[in-house]
């Protein structure tokens, strides 16, 4: 059974180069354009990851952050942000309430991204130098 | 002094506890000669992108030649091989 990976992003073109890059023949992949409706897949169907755009108008990636734990404490979320983004004071507030989760520094380089899944759901494999950059 | 940092969104118990096994088992194996930090990105993002991480968690090597293991970092011989540190 494949592995089921989540990308929400408010974006379409994002979530499409993130799907092609991760690769819908090794994975699973569903995808959200918001927060709510992120929330109502993963009600009705888990995912094994989920990688959340930080940065989403109405339900934006923390506040949906926090729902998602609700549902489900374990499910490895990857937060979607830029090693700048203001919206960090955000994410403090949910890691001083304890509240597990990861972060990706975007522009991503497509190799790094493959890596990063595989590794995450399948276990490490040899890191790669570098590529091409998603957005 | 060779560092090995650890960074982290936050403090995961279960990385925590992983970067704790990998430096019982290289300093069982190499003596005093490495240091190890831990780092949370959210309060240190300037070393995080010094040390081109682009994502939590991943350890890094940071003496040259610069190496690097990025997500699950629980197996701690394949951690070690990765840093080239065995």
């Amino acid at each position: 059974m494949k592995k089921r990976i989540l990308i929400v992003d408010d974006e379409p073109p994002i979530r499409k180069l993130f799907a092609r890059t991760i690769g819908t023949e090794n994975y699973a992949i569903r995808a959200a354009a918001s927060g709510v409706e992120a929330l109502a897949l993963l009600k009705n169907d888990p995912a094994d990851l989920v990688l959340l755009d930080l940065n989403m108008p109405e339900l934006d990636g923390a506040d949906t952050l926090a729902e998602i734990r609700k549902i489900d404490q374990a499910v490895p979320v990857f937060i979607i942000t830029s090693f700048k983004d203001a919206f960090f004071d955000k994410l403090k507030i949910l890691r001083d309430a304890g509240i597990q989760f990861e972060v990706i520094n975007k522009p991503v380089e497509k190799e790094h991204l493959r890596e990063l899944v595989e590794s995450v759901l399948y276990g490490p494999g040899d890191q790669a130098a570098g590529g091409e950059q998603c957005k | 002094m060779q560092v090995i940092r650890l960074y982290m969104a936050g403090k995961s118990p279960v990385w925590m506890n992983a970067f704790d096994r990998l430096q019982k088992y290289l300093v069982a194996g190499q003596g005093p000669r490495l240091s190890f930090e831990t780092i949370d990105v959210l309060d240190e993002p300037r070393a995080a992108i010094r040390d081109q991480v682009f994502a939590t968690p991943t350890i890094v090597r940071a003496f040259p030649p610069e190496a690097r293991l990025i997500g699950n970092i629980q197996d701690t011989a394949r951690v070690a091989r990765a840093l080239g540190l065995t």
